[in-house]
């Protein structure tokens, strides 16, 4: 069984279908984006999954037992798209107090949080408040609070968001490392190509229902369109491109983006160009951008 | 319960830190009797001005009676007046009023006196006026019957006779003690209800606000968020009233070395007694009659009402805080229900100070929404047993209440943001099956 198991979830507003009928395995090791439109549910997803809400029906199986909120909390740590701390408590205090709410004793808690708050660079704000801290400051503070108890789950939406580079660095090095450690890691985002760079699983969701989901480079593979970035010597003549059936969807200066019929092979195509005398500077399959994805998914899906 | 712990610690340490609480310790006991000595004065203070009437008496039977009272001053007018402008000629000349006696009183029929005012008498001077007339009708009377009037005023004024009830009834002196205690009490149940109410609901807001809810809901039970806080802030209160009690403690001792004759102070009478000023006397006998009252019992039950009303309130306070979205303008809409039953409450509990036993008293001593403030008033007279026994149990049965309410309200709308939530609304996330 997955590490994270969601069966059938429903949740249901008055009128509107948050969630409806979503599965999906998650394993441990992995890190998984899950991508949708605004409104699409991923936020109400996120908290049936953190226990925040429970759902209407549906299951959840977490560590391979049937997820108990009151009980299995403590393996999660959740970052929200809205960030919160309290403003008028101090940096380490506030570490210390969320550590704690997560089962950390008191002293395991101090420590951790001195330890985090040192590899962030954050240590001459120990006893500062919060609000007296830049946005990216925080937004490191309220990392560690969400990873301080190292919980095998770690569910983070929209992580990057008002971080500069270099601290977006440092965080997604951390996401990196947690689940080479075996954690799970769920991120939630617009950034598609945060998504690329990050997450080895996705996962698509509208309306409350699940599009599609798997490896990241499966679903690119599943929704390419036979395109290839080509650079000849010289460059390509749109006499050539008739002759050979063939469309150009880019044309650069220094090199183009063809479609090739799903009838023909690349070899044939590289063949025939040899032929025609060009000689070939590059050859290489486009695959499409998970933007592509998403906006094909979704004005599919609706 | 570890999460309840936790909250509860946070939210007290975080309060009583806090330079406002230290303010707000010392400060709010002297705005207290402030506010006490603006009660007194308001309810004492309506006979302090001399009234200045006018009077005209067409029968000469009185001419003797008008010299300056307590109350009043009186101006004999000469000259004959038209009947019809009695009231704008007072009005005119800076008269409180106009006393009319027409020429046809007599003993027999002392009928036709007319008072002229714009403002009606109050019932204390109504009965003074009064009296002052009877009495020197009687006068004349008794000079008619030749009868010794000074004989008959110094026999009246020899024979004082004073009914002590000392089982059913209390003294005067007694009776003021037990009204300010019970003022006191009822003022302090309001204050702190409303305070600590609305502590909780700023709480609840900020919580919400500043989106850490989400956060604290990802590791605890919306439900014990809510119940930490609520007892967090509780705990607060207690410690205020500690460093109250203590300090009324420090007065109280205070008093004692300023007054040694205090033990003997309720046999005031006894002749042993230095006839000390007559305030002195009368600080030493209010101080014996505190110490007749059952102290021990009203600081305990003001403290178990004080618990009671503040869970009972509280809870809705978090409940109204959660569901808010935008500021002070929409909790405004939405306390009005929890506030208007405290203020109600406190205006019967202020009747019951003075009036312990009416049946308004009695009833909503026992009915929890009112009770801590009432029943707390009508302590230092005594509550049957079983009435405090009732209205313990339906408060207590009625804060589980609330507190189950509220915590179905609170854990759907502390995460709902951008929507006017209204009352209709609130009920059905309390009363839906999940």
């Amino acid at each position: 069984m997955a590490f994270l198991s969601v069966a059938h979830l429903k949740k249901y507003y008055y009128q509107h279908k948050a969630v409806d009928d979503f599965s999906l395995d998650m394993d441990a090791g992995h890190i998984w984006g899950l991508l949708g439109p605004n409104g699409a549910g991923k936020t109400t997803l996120l908290r049936m999954i953190t226990g925040i809400l429970f759902p209407d029906s549906g299951e959840i199986y977490f560590r391979q037992q049937p997820f108990y909120p009151e009980r299995d909390q403590r393996y999660i740590g959740y970052m929200p798209e809205e960030r919160g701390l309290y403003k008028k408590m101090s940096v380490g205090e506030q570490l210390i107090y969320l550590g704690r709410l997560k089962g950390l004793s008191y002293a395991e808690a101090r420590k951790r949080a001195w330890q985090w708050v040192n590899k962030m660079q954050l240590a001459p704000w120990w006893s500062k408040h919060v609000g007296d801290l830049s946005k990216g400051m925080s937004q490191k503070v309220q990392f560690i609070a969400t990873i301080l108890h190292e919980p095998p789950l770690i569910i983070l939406d929209e992580p990057f968001s008002g971080l500069d580079p270099i601290n977006a660095n440092l965080i997604k090095d951390e996401i990196f490392a947690f689940s080479q450690k075996g954690c799970l890691v769920i991120f939630s985002t617009h950034r598609m190509e945060q998504v690329e760079e990050i997450c080895d699983h996705i996962v698509l969701i509208n309306k409350g229902k699940k599009l599609l989901d798997g490896e990241t480079n499966q679903i690119r593979q599943q929704f390419k369109q036979h395109q290839f970035k080509l650079k000849t010597e010289p460059k390509l003549l749109p006499a050539t491109l008739q002759k050979l059936d063939l469309e150009s969807i880019v044309g650069k200066e220094d090199h183009e983006i063809i479609q090739i019929k799903p009838n023909r092979s690349s070899n044939d195509i590289l063949r025939a160009l040899i032929d025609e005398g060009y000689s070939i500077l590059e050859f290489s399959e486009v695959l499409p951008s998970l933007n592509e994805i998403f906006i094909r998914s979704v004005n599919n899906n609706s | 319960m570890r999460a309840t712990w936790l909250i509860l610690k946070k939210e007290y340490l975080t309060r009583v830190r806090k330079k406002s609480f230290i303010i707000i310790t010392i400060v709010a006991p002297l705005l207290f009797m402030g506010f006490i000595a603006l009660e007194i004065f308001i309810i004492g203070g309506g006979a302090q001005q001399k009234l200045h009437i006018a009077v005209l008496d067409n029968s000469h039977l009185l001419d003797t009676v008008w010299k300056d009272r307590e109350q009043f001053r009186f101006t004999v007018l000469h000259h004959p007046l038209d009947h019809d402008s009695l009231l704008a000629y007072a009005a005119e000349h800076g008269y409180n009023g106009l006393l009319y006696i027409p020429d046809t009183l007599n003993v027999e029929h002392p009928g036709g006196i007319q008072y002229y005012s714009q403002k009606k008498l109050s019932l204390d001077n109504y009965v003074a006026l009064k009296n002052i007339i009877e009495e020197s009708l009687q006068h004349i009377r008794f000079n008619q019957l030749h009868l010794n009037v000074a004989l008959i005023d110094s026999v009246r004024k020899n024979i004082q006779v004073n009914i002590d009830q000392p089982i059913t009834q209390a003294s005067e002196l007694q009776a003021g003690v037990a009204i300010a205690i019970s003022m006191i009490c009822g003022i302090l149940i309001y204050f702190v209800l409303i305070f600590f109410g609305v502590a909780v609901m700023r709480g609840v807001m900020e919580e919400k606000m500043n989106r850490i809810a989400e956060v604290i809901v990802s590791s605890v039970k919306p439900f014990q968020l809510m119940l930490g806080k609520i007892l967090g802030i509780a705990t607060v209160g207690l410690t205020q009233f500690f460093i109250w009690l203590i300090l009324l403690l420090i007065l109280w001792s205070g008093l004692h070395q300023l007054i040694p004759s205090m033990d003997t102070a309720s046999q005031v009478m006894t002749p042993s007694t230095m006839p000390a000023n007559e305030s002195m006397q009368l600080t030493q006998s209010v101080l014996a009659e505190l110490t007749q009252m059952p102290i021990l019992e009203i600081i305990v039950f003001f403290i178990v009402y004080f618990l009671g009303g503040y869970f009972l309130y509280a809870s809705l306070f978090a409940a109204v805080g959660s569901v808010v979205d935008q500021e002070a303008t929409d909790a405004q809409q939405l306390t009005l229900p929890i506030t208007l039953p405290i203020i109600i409450s406190f205006l019967i509990a202020i009747q019951a100070a003075r009036n312990p036993d009416s049946p308004l008293a009695v009833f909503t001593s026992i009915f929890p929404l009112s009770s801590p403030l009432v029943m707390v008033a009508r302590l230092p007279y005594g509550v049957p047993w079983w009435q405090l026994g009732l209205s313990l149990i339906l408060l207590i049965a009625s804060f589980l209440f609330t507190t189950w309410l509220a915590g179905r309200i609170y854990r759907t709308g502390i995460l709902l943001y951008g929507k006017k939530v209204t009352l209709r609304e609130m009920m059905r996330w309390a009363f839906r099956s999940r």
